[in-house]
């Protein structure tokens, strides 16, 4: 029995980490549904890696899927035995190896299957990368496997079948994406019972949207007014140009109870990027001046009240009864999810605009 | 990169198929229509005592506990010698906080516990206040920057599922748009107020003070309100009342409340018959 944490190392636990985190715990079923979707010959196991290589993995013949190359000499060496059949999906990216696999991405489909399991040298790199842990340049390789998302199976040529490069890269690569997708939204409903509305599902995804570009924008808008004027009560005064606006949220309120939501709130909207577009030239050309960014700052402040009153009047529509705490929650932590996403993507573009740096 | 996302809200935006309006008759200019429609949202809130208490629970809570972004980068720079590093931590432990706050709390599904919740991310953002306040390291102050966001933002998101679970169609735009207002409002008051106020007192007391008063207040109303009691206790308003509003075609305006579903609190709702239901429900005119 191999425990766990042995078995990934640092870097392969941190993915779990996240790999929890992110699926909301539904990792291992996704894990278990790709090896589902592998259609293994008979006798095959499947299951994510965590359980094949610490409790499920007794079958003769077996496939794990695991990332991060830095498991695999211990893979090999405690669960890899003659007889057994182990995929191991990595994130390497090895030229050499990606050569050596060139014959095998010419097949496709699932009688190339059958003949790549006859191909034992396609899977001699494996063992390569797989014996490469003395090799000094191995924590660079882990390193790089980080951040590589390319997927390849690497095979042990013990073993009596072998995978095809081409059917992982485009089948399977299809049928795991479409399969993620395909579980990801049909388990939203079980544990978001919000998200089983598509009118629901529309709305949270413009509301986020939404808010990401506004808090973009408020940085943005900060910093362009420190760089024209250099005086922060000049920076307050734009903040509270897009604030003061508001103040007319009872207006916005009672004319959400008059007009139709939806185009009001679309009104909104394509007026927000409209006067972003308008922004984004000035800027480009050279044009904008302080006047502008004031002007700039109260409209979109009077369309962002307006659309914040209207998606308040419009949730509750979107859902059933039961749904709604559901929903309004889900609503907030999109909009603080983008409060922290939109700032994160839009500081490195500003940079690399040269705005902050110039300031 | 705003744009970008501006498209894609429009985009998602008009995949809604939803058509939804409330239910303000458009025959009058805009303008009057508009005024008469927010004296409405007003009548309404001030003609239902349990939405009343809810918006006046989250401006007492908005006034004490969310005035922290006047107060959090006095308290970097004058508390902790910290610069913009710690100010920006503590943004980003608010932001965290909420974050993770509001993702637990969409996994709660029954509305008894939506009272209960309340009461409980109420204290706990006081207490976050008074955690924050009387933080000895910066280490401590980020930890409550993040209880603190994660405290509010639940607290928030609750109060607003309270009363829009119970508010019609017709007049929803007008009532939560006087809770955003009452919610904001204060706010910006009192961040401006502290803001003024810290040159003058301590902003570790302007921290704590507030948000140990916020705690002693709710505790106070959760123990001797009996309204409030009852909110926290069921995590439903009404309980039973209901008010209506005239059809859309006749203005959609607010002319009478309907008890209904068990109310015991008015003498004419009669006795309970034996189905635990008034044997006539009780229909009051509003003026």
């Amino acid at each position: 029995m191999v425990s766990a944490p042995a078995l990934f190392g640092p870097i392969a636990r941190d993915y779990e980490r996240w790999a929890a985190l992110l699926s909301f715990g539904q990792d291992p079923r996704w894990r278990a549904t790709l090896v589902a979707g592998l259609d293994l010959p008979p006798g095959a196991h499947g299951g994510d890696g965590l359980r094949l290589s610490g409790c499920e993995f007794r079958s003769p013949r077996g496939v794990g899927i695991k990332h991060g190359l830095e498991g695999l000499p211990l893979l090999r060496e405690q669960i890899l035995r003659p007889g057994r059949m182990v995929g191991v999906e990595t994130a390497l990216h090895d030229p050499m190896l990606l050569k050596r696999l060139q014959p095998l991405r010419q097949q496709s489909g699932r009688e190339s299957l059958q003949r790549a399991r006859e191909r034992a040298e396609f899977a001699q790199p494996a063992i390569e990368v797989a014996d490469d842990q003395q090799h000094p340049a191995f924590p660079q390789d882990v390193q790089r496997s980080r951040d590589r998302t390319d997927l390849l199976r690497l095979v042990d040529p013990r073993h009596d079948w072998a995978l095809s490069v081409q059917f992982i890269r485009s089948r399977l690569a299809i049928k795991v994406a479409s399969t993620f997708l395909a579980i990801h939204f049909s388990q939203l409903p079980h544990h978001f019972p919000a998200m089983a509305s598509s009118d629901y599902r529309a709305l949270w995804l413009a509301s986020g949207a939404s808010a990401a570009s506004m808090w973009a924008m408020i940085m943005a808008r900060a910093w362009l007014a420190l760089e024209l004027s250099d005086s922060g009560v000049v920076v307050g005064a734009v903040t509270f140009a897009a604030m003061a606006p508001w103040t007319l949220a009872p207006l916005a309120g009672a004319l959400a109870d008059r007009w139709d939501r939806g185009r009001m709130m679309m009104g909104a909207r394509v007026l927000q990027m409209a006067l972003a577009l308008i922004l984004a030239w000035l800027v480009l050309s050279d044009g904008l001046a302080l006047w502008h960014l004031v002007v700039f700052a109260a409209a979109t402040g009077l369309a962002w009240t307006l659309e914040r009153q209207v998606e308040n009047a419009l949730l509750p529509n979107t859902v059933d009864p039961g749904s709604l705490l559901n929903a309004i929650t889900l609503i907030t932590f999109a909009n603080f999810g983008s409060r922290l996403v939109g700032p994160l993507v839009g500081l490195p573009l500003l940079t690399g605009l040269g705005r902050v740096g110039s300031s | 990169m705003s744009v970008g996302f501006y498209a894609l809200s429009v985009l998602f935006t008009s995949r809604l198929r939803l058509r939804s309006s409330g239910g303000l008759a458009g025959s009058a200019p805009l303008w009057r229509d508009a005024r008469r429609g927010l004296a409405e949202g007003f009548r309404y809130v001030g003609a239902n005592p349990q939405i009343r208490l809810v918006i006046a629970v989250v401006a007492l809570h908005c006034m004490l506990t969310e005035s922290h972004d006047a107060l959090l980068p006095i308290l970097a720079r004058d508390g902790f010698d910290g610069g913009s590093d710690l100010f920006a931590a503590m943004l980003i432990g608010i932001g965290s906080g909420a974050v993770v706050g509001t993702l637990g709390l969409s996994f709660v599904r029954s509305g008894v516990w939506r009272g209960r919740l309340l009461l409980a991310t109420g204290l706990l953002s006081g207490a976050a206040m008074v955690w924050t306040g009387l933080a000895p390291s910066p280490l401590w102050v980020v930890v409550g920057a993040v209880i603190t966001g994660a405290a509010q933002a639940m607290f928030m998101a609750l109060s607003a599922s309270l009363i829009q679970s119970v508010l019609a169609d017709q007049i929803r735009g007008r009532v939560m748009s006087l809770y955003a207002l009452v919610a904001g409002g204060t706010m910006a008051v009192m961040i401006f107020s502290s803001g003024s106020a810290s040159e003058v007192v301590p902003v570790r007391v302007l921290l704590w003070g507030p948000g140990l008063l916020f705690v002693v207040l709710l505790t106070g109303g959760a123990l001797l309100h009996a309204d409030l009691r009852r909110v926290i206790a069921r995590g439903v308003l009404y309980e039973g009342r209901e008010l209506k509003l005239a059809p859309v075609a006749a203005g959609g305006r607010l002319t009478e409340r309907v008890c209904v579903d068990g109310c015991r609190r008015h003498e004419a709702c009669g006795p309970e018959t034996g189905l635990g239901r008034p044997s006539r429900p009780n229909v009051v005119a509003l003026p």
